[in-house]
């Protein structure tokens, strides 16, 4: 069974909306050229890099503007679809109507998890994307996390394979002008407790010790996503390499074996506040920190219903504290690049992607428990996260099921944006209104004001101190 | 419509409650022109009948209209009359809070700004002329606060302080005291309870100012504990405490009674057993055990055993014993510091001596045939199988003796599967095994795993959930996958689902242990178990009735 079939069968791969085949022959045989050190040298100056300030802030820095990422996940599977329905290639091009409404909320980037089949079509919506409405793209790759039976991370074929998918991908988009990151998994660290999608090796096992294998497989997990960021960094100079860490768990050896990365993603859902994480994060491994999903769900599991305002209320105090952090706040840590918020639409397979007929029913069974989202964690056996329920806009099927047209743009499934969208617009509008943030950024939009800014830096090469 | 939203209302609500009622007869009503006319800013009844035309506007969401007539009112001879300025401004939030009811999100941020800046305007100049009008004072402060707090309640705490201070001021009047409770119940139910807290404060300062007897702050305690009402209860319990400050062995066993009411008793969730402890060790320490009647020191144990707290309730379980050895409760207390004995201090060298002495006394009640499961099952678990046999044996003969069907009771289908384990030379169930492998024989402690028995005391036949929480570590959004084994007397269930909760039920009295082993990915994650008693609601004499119902009850548990 081939690598792509196996991922065809996992679990969370699916749940993720990722479609992970590999690229075209020519591709693969391109990265290969760029393992080997063959690859033409990217020229010209970074387009995106860190600058470290005086004051020892980090600050994002976008065609020679400072830039905050004021970021969605971005996974629009229609009702009826599930995870492996190919959006990027959806005839009804549903990221034109997304892009106009996120521009006008305010989003500056989307985050996609995982590369498409279709390099092509990718290309047409990252460029869409940016060029239409000003929205950067950060292309993410799960690096075999949900391969079935396990990712193999100590296995040095199964290496070999994740970094040529990864550096592929890098390699047919890196000239794209929407393309802002490379973000490097997405909690894939909590499978070292074997809690997890759990994997090990016969090198591991030996240690018994849990304690010494958590570690081990820590070293064997973060030395991989170092030698991809590596690998990026000479194929693609332009592009900052953000690694996508669960909560801070592990960093500390992260701090040892993958120094390469230049922005640690975090996955964080502390309910109202991000806690100490921007303080922590400081002393454990000290890069610019991007919160690359953060969110709340509007269902109240206890009441049994919708619930606007309980997410809204969840994503303003995020946000709140998310500018506190960013470069130029006295008052906050200034390590925070920005945030992205999970998620943009709602995702109606999400609750059991096996049952079809689930696709096109918004569940309301909730799926994890998280105490920190207080409103409803009474609910029955404290399950109070629903999964289906995350979108900033809820999505509405169409009634007779047909594509509509609406303002010359074909739509898969209407958009209705919730309570969250427009307070969170006001928010970024005015984010010195409700707290004492002075904050100096502004997005080059559409590529028009950029220009190549780029120099060399100490640390990863994405970074500059001024 | 959200929690947050409801809460809102109720606050602009709140600021507006008292308005006349509307009549009876709508026909002998007055017309609201007829009303207009009888506005006046100088009498008690001129302010109603602008409340009434207020109450008519916003009844009929006339909103724009209500600012019309309103603002035509202060070219009137009204401008210094802070009730115009105030439901002008109580307009607008209510039309706000409309179209939130309808998600009109785009009419909320859109317009909302501006008619927030207009309410502030409005709220601003109605405090000017607010003098000698506590109440009206107190109105503006919630709905200011309201107003402030739609999207960023942190950002209007200061003006929730404002609220507490006029709240101090116009708690002398009945009026006003029954407005603040009703907003601080409002808070405690929807928002943070620490601002519920603070305004409670303020309420049952202003009771206690009010000189009542101490019997009255007690019914008043009373009556909130009844509403669950748990702060204020609280509050005005401690405030009748207060009165016995100068005799300890009364206050201490004045406290008790109080503790008992905050206490686990078993049929509900308790009030908040943490400080019903803290009650009972503070009037330990005022009069040690001489302030506790046998009632109470039981319920400080059961109390303790509710709260997970093990040892220490096998502890005060034991004060009981020594205390009123007499006592009808005394073999239930016994048999649970055997349980408590075995799973929670794993001395198996005490609980088999309790057990025994239970056994000892008598084998035909439900205590004596537990005590003796439990003695074949720690018997066969140390590998004492003759032993374990013999217990075993002499339970399904006292059921026999006992005029029921060894082959239905609980109990007895227990020890025969256990028998035939023994027997066959099989090891013992898989559950079973896993749970006293993780009592006996993990080297951590199992604090991970918590059972949970819902209520704890049940009459028989009605419904107990068997509730398993895990403590897991972080995984995010993904949750690890867990496999419950359960074992145990698990009543009236058959073919026992592996999940983390399940309901049953059990025929007959008696205290019924149930256990759980927890299993992850790479193996045991923890082990708990719990003690789940079924009351006597079912007197002995009915005992074979039961029997013969339990019999026509296919699959159902016989004892």
């Amino acid at each position: 069974m081939s690598n792509t079939e196996h991922r065809e069968q996992s679990t969370e791969y699916r749940k993720r909306g990722g479609r992970n085949k590999l690229f075209p022959v020519l591709c693969t045989l391109l990265s290969v050229l760029c393992l080997c050190g063959m690859a033409p040298k990217a020229s010209g100056k970074k387009k995106v890099f860190i600058k470290t300030l005086k004051n020892g802030h980090y600050q994002l820095t976008v065609a020679g503007k400072p830039f905050i990422v004021k970021g969605v996940c971005y996974n629009p599977i229609p009702v009826g679809k599930s995870h492996d329905y190919d959006f990027w290639a959806d005839p009804s091009q549903p990221w034109m109507t997304d892009g106009e409404l996120m521009k006008k909320m305010g989003i500056n980037a989307v985050r996609f998890y995982q590369a498409g089949e279709d390099i092509e079509g990718m290309r047409r919506v990252i460029s869409d994307l940016y060029k239409k409405f000003g929205i950067r793209t950060m292309m993410g790759h799960w690096l075999g996390f949900w391969n079935y039976p396990a990712p193999f991370y100590d296995d040095e074929d199964f290496r070999k394979k994740v970094k040529a998918d990864v550096l592929a991908m890098v390699e047919a988009l890196k000239d794209e002008e929407g393309i802002l990151f490379w973000v490097l998994g997405n909690e894939n660290n909590y499978s070292f407790s074997g809690k997890i999608n759990p994997w090990s090796s016969e090198r591991i096992d030996k240690m018994q010790d849990p304690r010494q294998c958590l570690l081990a497989r820590a070293e064997t997990y973060y030395t991989l996503v170092n030698e991809i960021a590596r690998e990026i960094h000479r194929i693609d100079p332009n592009h900052p390499v953000v690694m996508g860490n669960g909560e801070l768990i592990c960093l500390d050896v992260a701090n040892e074996f993958a120094k390469d990365v230049d922005i640690v993603g975090c996955i964080i859902y502390r309910g109202k506040t991000f806690g100490n994480i921007f303080k922590s994060l400081k002393n454990t491994f000290n890069k610019p920190l991007l919160l690359v999903e953060f969110g709340a769900d509007a269902y109240h599991a206890y009441d049994k219903k919708e619930d606007e305002d309980m997410q809204a209320l969840f994503l303003l105090d995020q946000w709140k504290e998310i500018y506190r952090h960013v470069a130029g706040n006295a008052n906050g840590e200034g390590n925070c690049l920005g945030g992205v918020m999970f998620e943009w639409t709602d995702e109606w397979w999400k609750h059991n992607e096996w049952d079809a007929a689930g696709w096109s029913r918004h569940d309301t069974e909730s799926n994890w428990s998280n105490g920190a989202y207080y409103f409803d964690i009474k609910a029955e056996r404290n399950m109070n996260m629903n999964e289906e329920w995350f979108g900033l806009v809820k999505i509405a099927p169409e009634e007779d099921g047909a594509l509509a047209q609406d303002a010359g743009v074909l739509r898969s499934n209407q958009r209705v944006p919730r309570k969250a969208y427009y307070v969170i617009r006001e928010f970024w509008k005015h984010p010195s209104k409700t707290s004492s943030i002075k904050v100096s950024e502004r997005p080059g939009p559409g590529g028009k004001q950029e220009s190549n800014a780029g120099a060399k830096s100490p640390g990863t090469p994405f970074q500059r101190h001024t | 419509m959200s929690q947050r939203i409801i809460f809102l209302m109720f606050c602009a609500w709140l600021c507006f409650s008292g308005a006349a009622a509307p009549a009876d007869d709508p026909a002998a009503a007055p017309s609201i022109e007829t009303l207009k006319t009888a506005v006046t800013a100088g009498d008690p009844q001129g302010l109603e009948n602008l409340k009434s035309v207020v109450a008519w506007y916003v009844g009929d969401g006339k909103f724009d209209e209500l600012t019309v007539y309103l603002t035509s009112l202060l070219k009137k001879g009204f401008e210094r009359l802070p009730d115009v300025y105030f439901y002008r401004a109580y307009g607008r939030q209510v039309q706000l809070d409309s179209w939130k009811k309808t998600k009109n999100w785009e009419g909320v941020y859109d317009k909302g700004p501006e008619m927030k800046t207009a309410m502030e305007k409005d709220l601003a100049q109605a405090e000017k002329f607010v003098q000698g009008r506590p109440d009206m004072a107190l109105r503006i402060a919630i709905l200011r606060w309201t107003v402030a707090s739609q999207d960023d309640p942190e950002a209007a705490s200061g003006l929730f302080d404002d609220v507490v201070n006029k709240a101090r001021s116009a708690a002398t009047q009945p009026d006003t005291m029954a407005l603040i409770k009703k907003m601080a119940d409002a808070l405690s139910t929807y928002e943070d309870k620490n601002l519920a807290r603070r305004l409670y404060e303020v309420y049952a300062s202003a009771l206690k100012a009010s000189g009542p007897k101490p019997e009255q702050l007690k019914k008043a305690g009373q009556d909130f504990a009844q509403q669950k009402n748990i702060y204020l209860a609280k509050t005005l319990f401690e405030g009748y405490l207060e009165q016995f400050a100068g005799d300890p062995e009364v206050l201490a066993k004045e406290t008790v009674l109080v503790a008992d009411k905050f206490a686990h008793q078993g049929y509900e969730e308790a009030l908040d057993p943490v400080y019903a402890e803290s009650l009972y060790q503070k009037a330990f320490d005022l009069a040690g055990q001489k302030a506790f009647t046998s009632s109470s020191q039981y319920s400080r144990a059961f109390n303790l055993e509710r709260m997970k707290e093990y040892i220490p309730a096998f502890e005060a379980y034991g004060r009981f014993l020594e205390a009123y050895p007499q006592e009808s409760r005394r073999r239930e207390v016994e048999f649970r510091r055997g349980v408590l004995a075995a799973y929670a201090k794993k001395d198996t060298a005490s609980a088999l001596e309790i057990f025994l002495r239970l056994k000892d006394e008598s084998v035909l009640d439900r205590n004596g045939l537990s005590s003796l499961y439990q003695l074949g099952l720690l018997n066969q678990w140390q590998e004492n199988k003759e032993a374990a046999k013999g217990f075993y044996g002499v339970l399904l003969d006292s059921v026999t003796q006992g005029g029921l069907d060894p082959q239905k009771d609980g109990l007895a289908v227990l020890a025969r599967e256990r028998l035939a384990e023994i027997e066959e030379n099989k090891e013992m169930k898989y559950g079973l095994r896993l749970f006293l492998e993780g009592i006996f024989r993990a080297p951590a402690s199992p604090a991970g795993v918590d059972l949970t028995a819902r209520p704890a005391v049940a009459a028989a036949f009605k419904s107990v959930s068997l509730i398993v929480t895990t403590s897991n570590p972080q995984t995010g959004c993904m949750t690890p996958q867990l496999a419950y084994e359960w074992s145990g007397e698990m009543g009236s269930l058959q073919n026992i689902p592996n999940v983390a909760e399940l309901t049953t039920d059990y025929a007959l009295p008696g205290i019924r242990v149930v256990h759980v082993a927890v299993l992850g990915q790479n193996g045991p994650e923890g082990v708990s178990f719990e003690m789940v008693q079924i009351e006597n609601s079912i007197k002995e004499s009915e005992y074979q009735h039961v029997e013969e119902k339990d019999q026509g009850r296919d699959g159902k548990e016989g004892i």
